[in-house]
């Protein structure tokens, strides 16, 4: 998935766990931007009693860089807290949840927003608290427990000084992907037949399906992210371009205390990260995957061999045969003369100006894992869920949009569509403008923020 | 040192540093326990690498890191202690 249990390590950590991370101008207020951080991956609706919350014990941040050092200049954090109204039952809620304040409601956190930013123009970083005691929603148990779930969530909407909105609760987990069929030994059920071990060609299956996630969206003008609170109106201007990512922390110490209870001392340690899509997931060896989610993007040079050169690129000759002959005869070419510059710029520094007509989003040399979004960029009247490949400059990888087809656009250009970029000679193979796993998300997207589709519920959902 | 008291030294890790290590009279536990309780919440020690005599002090979400051989000698001591505590 996007980075959904990504690594051995986070894996069994799942409160910490970045799974997706979407930017993008929003469609109805194009002075802003919306940014959301995904954690905890495959939430299974029905999670009582003890539903899926967010950790009081991690620290949530969203880091933008506005000046090319992939060092974040702003940072929002996110801090919660868990309030029990009634130890003296298990009962998440005692009866049903109509309103944010409902007596019912037994279990319930409310969470901090502070930004931390060099804009005092000295360089020093300064601290603002946005909110306190801002309420996260309740999961969506049920018809009894919360019986108009879409009014109660959007009462979770909260607004914040300076024109910034957020919102931080459950959501439909809304990336897609043909999980079951993908992590088979990389087949895509639409070309099974072509597989190195064939099965009948089918449509896809979307791993995610009818599971919950937990979301913080964050809708903030463009002044409030990019260098000097300048306004971005310049495609082509450097300072319209800003790195994102998120990241999720704990403290360095934890001690389990002999009653049930732990504790943790010390600073801040980071355990997971995300800026791009898949790039923990299929790009960064095993070996590796827990030291990438510790580091920040400024240091990510070290891996710089595996957008050069990805295992996929690799894989994909083999596990179809036939079907990629222009591929496989360019990777029996030397290593050293074939470095995937393509994919090193869409996911590595931004695509610089020349590369694509009209359309830059370069955020400099240094080789960092950042979400870029130009936000001069205006957003999609017709938005088209293969983004920058399909046409759609608004789209990944340009930012990211909650619909973004991330899979399809991604094994596209591994498989040598964006090749030509950089290498006007390579003729991609017709195969690799066809790639897709087949999938979409039944559920769809909210039209306004936070737009991620509200959870799936517990008493009635479905995975098929 | 008695087991019981061996035992609860190793069950609060290193939080409870000097304590264990040598008898103190009762007016000086008296003194740190108020001196915590300034403090209002747990202290984690942290030696990762005794050969650079480095201890790392956490206390809510701050730590301090120190070059203290001394220290770090107890507590290696500790631990020596600890380790060979059978656990329960």
């Amino acid at each position: 998935m996007s980075s959904h249990r990504e690594a051995p390590e986070i894996s069994k950590d799942p409160v910490a766990d970045n799974t997706d991370l979407y930017a993008f101008v929003d469609p109805n207020d194009a002075t802003k931007v919306t940014i959301i951080a995904n954690y905890i991956p495959l939430e299974e609706p029905a999670g009582g009693p003890n539903f899926f919350q967010f950790g009081d014990d991690v620290l949530y941040e969203i880091k933008i860089d506005n000046d090319g050092d992939a060092i974040e200049d702003v940072t929002y954090q996110f801090r919660f807290r868990t309030i029990l109204g009634n130890p003296n039952t298990f009962l998440y809620n005692t009866g049903p949840i109509t309103s944010l304040t409902s007596p019912s409601w037994n279990m319930r956190q409310l969470y901090s927003v502070t930004r931390v930013a060099r804009d005092g123009g000295d360089g020093e970083k300064r601290r603002t608290v946005l909110g306190t005691d801002l309420v996260s929603p309740p999961v969506r148990i049920g018809p009894r427990s919360t019986p108009d779930y879409p009014a109660l969530a959007t009462l979770a909407i909260q607004t914040l000084p300076g024109g910034r909105k957020v919102f931080a609760g459950q959501r439909d987990e809304g990336f897609y992907v043909d999980l079951g069929s993908i992590f088979d030994l990389g087949a895509l059920r639409p070309f099974g037949n072509l597989h190195l071990l064939p099965l009948p060609a089918t449509g896809g299956k979307d791993g995610t399906k009818g599971y919950n996630v937990h979301s913080i969206a964050l809708q903030v003008p463009k002044t409030d992210l990019t260098r000097n609170g300048a306004v971005p109106t310049d495609v082509m201007d450097p300072r319209s371009v800003i790195g994102i990512w998120a990241t999720a922390s704990r403290q360095r110490g934890r001690v389990q205390r002999d009653d049930g209870q732990s504790e943790s001392a010390g600073g801040w340690i980071q355990v997971s990260r995300l800026g791009n899509p898949l790039i923990n997931e299929v790009v960064i060896p095993l070996g590796k995957k827990d030291g990438w989610n510790a580091r920040e993007p400024y240091r990510d040079a070290d891996f710089l061999a595996q957008y050069q050169d990805p295992e996929l690129q690799n894989l994909l000759p083999v596990l179809y045969p036939g079907v990629f002959p222009n591929l496989a005869a360019l990777l029996t070419t030397p290593a050293a003369s074939r470095t995937r510059a393509d994919l090193v710029a869409i996911l590595g520094t931004g695509i610089p100006t020349g590369v694509v007509g009209g359309f830059q989003n370069f955020t400099g040399p240094r080789v960092a894992d950042m979400l870029r979004l130009n936000m001069a960029i205006a957003p999609s009247a017709s938005p088209n869920v293969f983004g920058l490949i399909g046409g759609d400059a608004a789209g990944f990888p340009n930012g990211r949009r909650v619909a973004d087809n991330i899979v399809a656009i991604e094994l596209r250009a591994i498989a040598g569509v964006t090749l030509p970029l950089v290498r006007p000679s390579y003729t991609p193979d017709a195969a690799a403008a066809l790639l897709t796993d087949g999938t979409s998300n039944a559920e769809g997207y909210l039209a306004t923020f936070p737009y991620l589709m509200h959870p799936n519920e517990g008493y009635e959902h479905s995975h098929d | 040192m008695k087991r019981r008291a061996l035992l609860t030294s190793a069950a609060a890790g290193t939080a409870a540093i000097g304590l264990a290590a040598t008898a103190i009279s009762t007016e000086k536990v008296e003194r740190l326990r108020d001196a915590a309780q300034d403090l209002g919440a747990p202290i984690v020690a942290y030696v990762t690498d005794p050969a650079k005599a480095e201890v790392v002090v956490m206390i809510g979400d701050s730590e301090v890191v120190r070059r203290d051989a001394a220290l770090v000698a107890r507590l290696v001591a500790i631990a020596k202690e600890a380790r060979d505590v059978v656990p329960s």
